[in-house]
């Protein structure tokens, strides 16, 4: 135990250490050019400060997490549902396989013209992108996870009366689980990247507009305290859902629970 | 249970052509044959998990067209579920009824208690030991009240001691639970420390090569004829 707390720790100073170095380059970096083209630590600063003070900073965020909960919430549904279909039947792995290699190859943010086009500017085309973006990465995860319980696993639980929701339910989801939590890890990534370029692209509000917009008027300062926001935010939701997700599947199960609360 | 000229292929190859036994209710029954001849693909046939290719299993009378719970299964790599614990993994089976929850825990308590591992209810798949893992194996299997119980080699990845335990074990709960057991296993002294009767497999496709009453009681010599007897088989 007592390695793995010291070196813990010595992570944690270097993770500390290494904020104060970075803004000093950043300052070095940034002295002698004009604050409009690269701004320094002092004006993000400023800009964040007022930012905060607005109501429209918050209604941009407000923006982007609802489409964020909606694209991701419903790509991670709709990848769950195609990877364990896939993984449960030959014939839909046979018959989905090829479009889901070709689409998962395609940069979800070539669909927003098409999609703009079709639902006009507004929420729904980047809602829709965000859970394009998300579908593939879930179902890839969720069906390779599916392919890799051991088959006497499955026989096993077939053999102790596990049929039908009850199967999906308490064998087949906790068995994919972890890999789960990882696709979903990675669809998050994607489909928040993708978020911010489509409100970039085709948004009206969202912090990908705020930046966008920023950055048409010279406001730099704005630019890179929007890509703080980005970068925060994607920090807090990994440590707060994602990482948690991903320990979940150590939970005991119904039973078990009970039985300890009655112990 | 009734095997009636059972023929199993598997990618073309047949591993059985027409297999024919009839295990006799309460009976335990094993089945001893050389490594690689088909046992454990019998075991998965009895099970319902594959099907035939020729002939049919009956259980009471009934063709086997799948799983089932009146069959219950401990397979040679005991297919523990392991993002459960021990309680968990035992309470399964139980899960899929609609029975009350405190009802299932207590049942599933019982059986852990039965196996010697009520103290253990709460440990990870991963903290126990290979002869633990068996018992939480069996325990799982027999929380669902099966009627007939497979057993594939199950108690060959165990130490001597432990293996000698476990099958007094095995055979009490058989006889206090008035079971059909069926071991599939290699062992021949396994199978006559344990069994009623002995049925050797052999060849390829695998067909009975005989079929042996045990005699019960300590009479080293007979035991040793036995034994003699089913080698002479399976060699």
């Amino acid at each position: 135990m007592r390695p793995t707390t010291l070196r813990h720790h010595r992570r944690w100073h270097w993770g500390y250490a290494s904020v104060p170095i970075v803004l000093l380059g950043w300052l070095v970096a940034t002295r002698g050019v004009p604050s409009f083209v690269f701004p320094g630590p002092a004006l993000v600063w400023r800009t964040a400060v007022q930012n905060l003070e607005t109501a429209t900073f918050y209604l941009n965020v407000e923006a982007s997490l609802i489409r964020l909960a909606l694209g991701f919430g419903m790509g991670s549904l709709l990848g769950v549902i195609i990877g364990v279909t896939q993984g449960r039947f030959e014939w839909a792995d046979e018959a989905m396989s090829p479009f889901i290699s070709f689409l998962q190859s395609v940069p979800p943010i070539t669909w927003i013209p098409l999609f703009i086009i079709l639902m006009g500017i507004g929420d729904l085309p980047i809602v829709s992108v965000v859970t394009l973006a998300t579908i593939f990465p879930v179902a890839i995860a969720v069906n390779h996870a599916m392919r890799s319980i051991p088959k006497t696993q499955v026989w096993m639980a077939w053999a102790l009366g596990a049929k039908n929701f009850r199967m999906l339910r308490q064998f087949y989801l906790p068995a994919i689980l972890p890999s789960l939590a990882s696709g979903l890890r990675v669809g998050f990534g994607i489909a928040w990247r993708t978020l911010v370029a489509s409100e970039m692209i085709g948004g009206n509000n969202g912090i990908g507009f705020f930046i966008q917009t920023a950055g048409q008027v010279g406001n730099t300062g704005a630019v890179i305290w929007g890509i703080f926001v980005i970068g925060g935010l994607s920090l807090t939701f990994d440590a707060l859902l994602l990482r948690r997700l991903e320990r979940w599947h150590q939970r005991p199960s119904v039973a078990q629970s009970d039985a300890s609360d009655t112990a | 249970m009734e095997c009636e000229h059972v023929g199993f292929e598997y990618q073309r190859r047949p591993i059985f052509q027409d297999l024919s036994f009839t295990v006799e209710q309460g009976s335990w029954s094993s089945i001893v044959g050389p490594s690689g001849i088909g046992k454990t693909t019998l075991l998965y046939l009895l099970a319902g998990f594959l099907k035939p290719t020729r002939g049919q299993i009956l259980e009471s009378g009934s063709p086997i067209v799948g799983p089932g719970v009146s069959r219950g299964v401990v397979l040679q790599d005991l297919a523990l579920f392991p993002w459960l614990n021990v309680l968990g993994n035992v309470s399964f089976g139980l899960d899929m009824t609609n029975m009350p929850r405190d009802q299932k825990i207590a049942r599933a308590m019982a059986n852990l208690a039965m196996v010697g591992l009520a103290d253990h209810a709460h440990d990870r798949i991963d903290q126990l030991s290979g002869g633990m893992r068996q018992r939480v194996a069996l325990a799982r299997t027999l929380a669902i009240g099966p009627r007939i119980l497979l057993l594939d080699e199950a108690f060959s990845a165990l130490d001597a001691n432990t293996r000698s335990i476990l099958s007094i074990e095995l055979r009490s709960i058989h006889e206090r639970q008035h079971l059909t057991t069926i071991l599939i296993t290699h062992s021949i002294d396994e199978a006559l420390a344990v069994s009623d009767r002995v049925i050797a497999i052999n060849g390829h496709p695998a067909e009975i090569r005989g079929d042996l009453t045990v005699p019960r009681g300590e009479d080293r010599a007979l035991l040793q004829s036995c034994h003699d007897t089913v080698l002479s088989w399976i060699a």
